[in-house]
């Protein structure tokens, strides 16, 4: 086909399009992902009685701005990665210094919190597989719509988009999975926060590179 | 048109386009596709073949991805990154698949003839220029003239011995400055 033809095909095809279709489409497969995963969580175990006892403890808090802060960070960068010729820009910071934040708490409480061997012994008898599964199982529906949604747009890099919406995934899979989650040390929570937000990152990342290109 | 100039007009185009308004997206596509059969074809020479077809596909991705436009952003920007991606993916498909069987002929090489070392003599010349007149003058006269060095030690007053040494020393010199301009260029 001339070029030309192309073009007058194309412009025939003119149909209004609405300006705010990526922050639509992204929002709904959120909403839509954040659903799933929490009747997801809600049908496997029954939510934990005990929420509002846990709200009264301080770390409950740092540990929710701090992803609350990943979670809307996340967002934002995705928002840009979506549209062809959008800089990300600072918003970068905003995923790197709670994701650190969360990290180096991690870590903290890996060398310091209790004793090596006690650490082990908590990952190991606390029921490790609600957590690790849950949170997995529960990222796993937003993942997916989040996926779906970059595929309807332009991720000029398709990898690094699906690693954020892996960030994004896991946020909201352990936010979550905390309504169920059983376990009350913050070391064993803050180890199994960081690792799942990472699984969840490179399972985008693998995805992403596979289905989002355009 | 200055490439300042071109996103207003661009973008302005490219807007009615999105409200629905055919013959201004019409517009647009046309002048889009000149400039990226420009851009592609600067990029691709090696395959012609190939830069209608990613001049059109582009324009496809375009329209088909055309709610990932933000209105408040330069339209030339989103149309760019999206030249760049669907060129850069079609390099990589090529590599991938072209490399692998690389076997142009070997007298391809002689297919065409360039006439270009008329260009590049003239920055020996200036060289030259520089080099004291004992080592200069028998250059000249054996090496680009093409005269004997007893000519040459005719033609110049000079000894053939003198001659021989001036022209040793003279390139010698030449080599060392062509190697100082080839370090500053990098």
């Amino acid at each position: 086909m001339k070029t030309d033809d192309l073009v007058a095909l194309l412009a025939d095809r003119a149909t209004p399009v609405s300006p705010h279709a990526t922050s639509r489409r992204l929002t709904a497969a959120l909403l839509a992902g954040g659903m799933a995963s929490l009747f997801l969580i809600a049908a496997v175990s029954d939510v934990h009685g005990d929420l509002l006892r846990r709200m009264s403890w301080p770390g409950f808090w740092i540990r929710f701005a701090l992803v609350c802060m990943l979670g809307a960070a996340g967002f934002l960068v995705m928002h840009r990665l979506a549209r062809p010729g959008a800089k990300v820009g600072a918003a970068w910071w905003g995923l790197v210094l709670p994701g650190a934040a969360i990290w180096l708490a991690a870590i903290n409480c890996w060398m310091y919190a209790m004793p090596r061997e006690q650490l082990w012994q908590a990952l190991a008898d606390d029921d490790w597989q609600t957590c690790a599964v849950g949170i997995l199982m529960a990222s796993l529906p937003v993942l997916a719509a989040e996926l779906l949604a970059l595929r309807t747009l332009a991720p000029t890099r398709p990898a690094l988009s699906g690693a954020v919406a892996g960030i994004l995934a896991g946020v909201l899979g352990i936010s979550a999975h905390a309504l169920n989650c059983p376990e009350l040390s913050p070391a064993v929570v803050a180890v199994w926060d960081a690792s799942g937000i990472v699984v969840s990152m490179v399972l985008g990342m693998l995805l992403g590179a596979r289905f989002l290109r355009w | 048109m200055r490439a300042s100039d071109v996103e207003p007009v661009l973008h302005r185009l490219f807007l009615r386009g999105l409200e629905g308004d055919a013959a201004a997206y019409h517009d647009f596509l046309r002048r889009v596709a000149s400039y990226l059969r420009a851009f592609i074809g600067r990029r691709l020479s090696f395959w012609t073949d190939d830069i209608e077809d990613l001049v059109q596909e582009c324009l496809l991705a375009m329209h088909l991805q055309r709610h990932t436009f933000q209105i408040e952003h330069p339209v030339t920007s989103w149309v760019g990154a999206i030249a760049r991606y669907k060129l850069i993916d079609l390099l990589r498909a090529k590599s991938a698949r072209e490399m692998r069987n690389v076997c142009f002929d070997e007298l391809e090489i002689f297919a065409e003839s360039l006439e270009a070392a008329h260009e590049a003599r003239r920055d020996v010349q200036v060289l030259l220029d520089t080099l004291p007149e004992r080592h200069r003058l028998p250059i000249v006269l054996v090496k680009l003239d093409g005269l004997s060095i007893a000519e040459a030690a005719r033609h110049s007053g000079m000894s053939e011995s003198a001659v021989k040494i001036g022209i040793h020393r003279g390139l010698r010199a030449l080599v060392a400055k062509v190697k100082g301009v080839t370090h500053e260029d990098r």
